[in-house]
């Protein structure tokens, strides 16, 4: 599997700042501050890149842009902690409606599985609803004034394949809802009942938050890095800091993704966050990965994901996943989802 | 009198910046030696002891540093982040 790449070197450089990586000091030159800001902006990066420079991994010797970056860096950490109040709010509803849900991504990450969640930055809150509960979670945050923000409410295609909602608040405020961890291909044969049935916790101002297992958690962080659309450094990172610092049991991250037809997913992630990232250090995850058969119907749909972000041909990846049987199933509710979405 | 992190607020720190908020309130930031106190509230705290680590960090005059910690524990008192115990 090749995977061109043509990152920013400092921000490489502070994406694997922290990865026990061999590191020689990156400079930051002139030319490439807007390129990297812009980047660092869009993926929310100022943590990474900040602390790469006060460690020194990063030389910067415009005193001003060092200056922007870290007020940057500040204005992000205001933002996690608006959603974090936001969280805790969503966690009052939820709970009262004996709602079972998990906390993934962003602030479950920063909280669990990095030393510092100053470093791990986010730009919206992201949890996981139990199937069973899916229609009471939106009820109950419909009813608290949060508003859906894309199609599909109520279709066929939302409840049987859908990957989830994005719900926004009175201020602005993005709360991803997800059913599956993707559509398609790589979602329609995932077993979601299976990542409530082990839980970790964090405590956010006194409420205890219910939060993804490791082995969901670098999971999760697999979809996302290997269909999540955008090839961006962050979710990189996330794998390789789930598998290097919090060393969760990747072979059992590996042995649900197998029982989900989705291996392809958590080798590809893992096969670009070392690509990517410049790990040339051997990791039995990595092997792994780089050994782990991949279909060519597979590979087809990864390139979907990779390369084309229509969500039609994102969710057709996922005939041939599904029993012969369904196929007209799906692909009615499906057309009757886009009918629906274009009214 | 001893003073610590109220149970109810969420933080972020970076080197000379902390960020605040409760669930229900508005954020807060605060730029400067502010935020090292903040770290030390992690246990609680006598006043005394935090004006003499922030003097002390930066050998700076105790008698300015005590008024600047009081006022600013006052106001993190006020804003719900931090818990006197008297």
């Amino acid at each position: 599997m090749s995977i061109e790449s043509s990152d920013p070197p400092a921000l490489v450089a502070a994406l694997r700042h922290g990865l026990g990586a061999a590191t020689t000091s990156v400079p930051l030159g002139a030319s490439d501050v807007g390129d990297v800001s812009n980047l660092a902006g869009y993926d929310s990066l100022f943590g990474f890149l900040s602390v790469a420079i006060l460690d020194g991994a990063i030389l910067v010797e415009d005193d001003d842009v060092r200056a922007d970056l870290l007020q940057r860096w500040h204005k992000n950490l205001l933002t996690c902690v608006v959603l974090e109040a936001l969280i805790v709010r969503t966690a009052v509803i939820l709970d009262d409606a004996v709602v079972t849900w998990r906390l993934t991504k962003g602030a479950a990450l920063a909280h669990l599985d990095y030393a510092d969640p100053a470093v791990r930055t986010f730009g919206d809150v992201d949890v996981v609803i139990h199937p069973d509960h899916w229609t009471t979670a939106l009820d109950v945050l419909r009813d608290s004034g949060y508003t859906r923000s894309n199609e599909g409410i109520g279709s066929d295609y939302d409840r049987r394949y859908g990957k989830g909602a994005t719900l926004t608040t009175v201020d602005g405020l993005e709360l991803d809802l997800h059913r599956r961890f993707a559509i398609g291909r790589f979602g329609v044969t995932s077993r979601m009942a299976e990542v409530f049935e082990p839980s970790d916790t964090i405590v956010l101002a006194d409420r205890s938050i219910p939060v993804l297992a490791p082995t969901y958690r670098l999971l999760h962080a697999c979809y996302h890095a290997s269909l999540g659309g955008s090839r961006f450094l962050r979710a990189l990172r996330d794998v390789a800091q789930l598998i290097l610092v919090t060393q969760v049991d990747w072979e059992e991250t590996f042995a649900v993704a197998r029982r989900w037809q989705a291996e392809a997913v958590v080798a590809s992630a893992i096969i670009e966050s070392w690509q990517r990232l410049s790990l040339d250090f051997a990791h039995p995850a990595h092997v792994r990965a780089t050994n782990t058969p991949i279909s060519r119907a597979d590979q087809r749909s990864l390139q979907v994901f990779r390369t084309n972000d229509s969500f039609r041909a994102q969710a057709l990846t996922a005939v041939g996943a599904i029993p012969l049987t369904e196929v007209p199933r799906y692909l009615w509710s499906f057309a009757s989802h886009r009918l629906k979405s274009a009214r | 009198m001893k003073w610590s992190r109220a149970k109810s607020v969420l933080w972020r720190t970076a080197p000379g910046y902390l960020a605040l908020m409760t669930p229900d309130g508005a954020p807060s930031e605060i730029h400067g030696p502010g935020a090292e106190v903040w770290s030390l509230l992690e246990q609680s705290v006598e006043t005394e002891t935090l004006v003499d680590a922030i003097a002390s960090r930066y050998s700076a005059d105790r008698d300015v540093v005590a008024g600047d910690v009081r006022r600013l524990l006052e106001q993190l008192h006020t804003d719900g982040y931090v818990d006197r115990i008297e």
